[in-house]
């Protein structure tokens, strides 16, 4: 007895033949697409019935393996489309006319920002596909992806321009580009091609900054807006106009949790000019996902109490997220939010494992409490290629200017992050209605997931 | 890339990433879907490969990945393994000993399939899980010492 008795059985092993030609089909068929995370929920449900009520009827007659080909019988097949089609995308996963995916947009951005192609299983990002047209006077803009954290979202969109983009001066452009905003959150705009693509279009990145929690967002979506400035060189004459849409996108199945540094990071860039607050701050907590690392001095229960307070005191802090937003809870949180990016920094060794990872880094000044001048700030500290975390177990976060090394504990076996925000939770969670629902949903799924541990 | 040259990578590749998915999953259905999942992911991926090795690792480690996404998920927390496919097994010996690999904790058992029946050194495994030569090496450890307590020392690890 041996590892070769393992080999020889493993050698018997084949996928069933009628999975090739479903899988060819599967290609050329643009509507069907690689499973969403959020449809996965209804897939769980689906396939865990499904596999319970024939469990004990069909047993082995489903996945009957003959000895030499180990070829699924007729029955496992049925059992098998019969899920799948419960997987069908809807329609708002349509793929664009294009064909072009989330995937190959944020592929282009983190080549664009890492400065060469990235490896990189895109798929394992929570995208959504969109196709969400704006018409302006200047050309034709379409929100065509998005991909998330949690806790951001980075949109991307092509512009087809009416114009000679490429013989146009930066004026000209500038003053005709429709841009993509959300609320006041300035939003970082990449261009990712420097000129028009044969499809005429060209691409262009925007983020949107502290989603913060699924449960708070409105059900029916996330609202931008499209800004269509129109500038005329010739009639020395500048308009704009603004049109807000909402638009749904796909959330990570589990929300990315805050966690506590083992000891106070002082962040401090050499020579660099930045916002004496927000250098002031000793960072106590991380988020970390596959995109970013954010680092801030209090837990957000703490910061949405003090937007919240500051809202009640002065009548509203920021500026409504945009008019016309279907949910006045999304505009509450998201409106209360200011990020306005301090600066640039150039780059931070933030290291784990054993390798040292480049940052895109920027500090935000999230807000003040006008009446006891309370400050908490986030550092946003974007991977510039996103990493697979699902195998870290700790990250050490190091100064570059002192050195001090500060690490956390990401091990996935902590409680989640709604579970965190106590006692200051229930306050925010009477403000924001939406949040009650999901959280019974989270500690049901997770008592489930530690009965079946336990 | 065009419906023969799919195929083509479809044949050369299948079981590989079957047996890796099945190994990981230990469940028929599941790693159907990964298998689905993965080729569709390569088939989106325009870039060349500069060899089928290459290739290869890649889409090990797509798989890889969409095994972790699974496990994680609230589909695969409440589904009911309907098969372990170990109607494979000819002999007694690789019956006792295709249970004590599939008996592993998953990571564990992705290693062993990895390192045994794939031949990847650690290196390479490491690679392609995205961990440390000394992370692959100490589940390596920990995987032979586990299947040793259930086999006994006749399994000459």
């Amino acid at each position: 007895m041996n590892m070769q008795d393992y080999r020889h059985a493993a050698d018997r092993v084949h996928i069933a033949e009628h999975c090739e030609e479903e899988v060819l089909r599967m290609t050329t068929q643009t509507e069907q697409k690689t499973r969403r995370p959020l449809l996965r929920t209804a897939t769980g449900i689906a396939a865990a019935a499904a596999c319970i009520g024939v469990t004990g009827a069909l047993g082995l007659a489903l996945f009957h393996m003959n000895r030499d080909g180990n070829e699924l019988t007729a029955a496992s097949q049925d059992e098998t489309v019969a899920v799948s089609e419960v997987t069908e995308p809807d329609g708002t996963d349509s793929v664009p006319g294009d064909g072009e995916t989330y995937e190959d947009f944020v592929s282009a951005y983190y080549e664009k920002i890492a400065g060469h192609p990235v490896s990189f299983d895109w798929s394992s990002l929570c995208g959504t596909n969109l196709n969400e047209v704006w018409e302006s006077e200047d050309g034709t803009i379409t929100l065509k992806a998005a991909v998330t954290d949690g806790y951001q979202a980075q949109f991307f969109y092509t512009f087809r321009p009416d114009f000679d983009w490429d013989h146009a001066d930066e004026e000209e452009r500038s003053g005709r580009l429709p841009r993509i905003t959300f609320g006041p959150d300035t939003t970082p705009t990449v261009q990712l091609d420097e000129t028009v693509r044969g499809d005429g279009t060209i691409r262009f990145y925007c983020c949107l900054r502290s989603i913060m929690k699924a449960e708070l967002l409105p059900e029916d979506g996330i609202c931008s807006a499209v800004f269509m400035p129109s500038y005329r060189a010739d009639e020395k004459s500048y308009s704009s106009s603004r049109e807000s849409r909402t638009v749904t996108i796909n959330m990570p199945e589990q929300m990315p949790q805050w966690r506590e540094l083992s000891d106070t990071l002082h962040l401090v860039n050499d020579g660099t000019a930045l916002s004496t607050d927000v250098l002031e701050a000793d960072y106590s907590y991380v988020l970390v996902t596959p995109l970013c690392a954010y680092l801030t001095d209090c837990l957000p229960a703490e910061q949405l109490a003090i937007c919240e307070k500051a809202k009640h005191n002065f009548g509203g802090i920021g500026s409504p997220i945009c008019a016309g937003s279907a949910s006045a809870d999304a505009l509450t949180l998201q409106g209360d939010r200011i990020s306005v990016p301090l600066n640039l920094i150039e780059s931070s060794d933030v290291f784990y494992g054993d390798s040292a990872y480049q940052f895109i880094a920027e500090e935000y000044q999230e807000g003040r409490d006008p009446g006891d001048g309370k400050l908490y700030g986030i550092c946003l500290l974007q991977f510039k290629e996103p990493q697979d975390l699902s195998e870290v177990a700790a990250m050490t976060f190091a100064s570059p200017a002192d050195g001090t090394a500060v690490s956390v504990d990401l091990t996935p076996e902590k409680l989640p992050f709604t579970s965190e925000l106590d006692p200051d939770y229930a306050e925010i969670n009477r403000i924001s209605e939406p949040a009650e629902t999901t959280i019974i949903q989270d500690d049901a799924a997770l008592g489930e997931a530690q009965g079946s541990l336990a | 890339m065009d419906h023969a040259q799919m195929t083509a990578i479809y044949r050369r590749m299948k079981d590989t990433v079957y047996r890796a998915a099945l190994s990981y999953c230990r469940n028929v259905q599941d790693a159907e879907d990964i298998t689905h999942d993965v080729f569709l992911i390569r088939f989106r991926h325009e870039a060349p490969f500069p060899d089928d090795e290459a290739e290869k690792a890649w889409m090990l480690r797509v798989t890889v990945n969409r095994c972790k996404n699974l496990l994680r998920s609230f589909r695969r927390r409440f589904s009911v393994p309907l098969e372990d496919a170990a109607q494979v097994c000819v002999t007694e010996d690789e019956h006792t000993v295709w249970e004590a690999v599939n008996a592993l904790p998953a990571a564990y058992r992705l290693v062993i399939h990895l390192y045994y029946y794939e031949g990847y050194s650690v290196r390479e495994i490491g690679t392609i899980t995205r961990k440390s030569e000394t992370a692959v090496q100490t589940q390596l450890y920990r995987a032979r010492k586990l299947l040793k307590k259930a086999l006994g020392e006749e399994l000459g690890l």
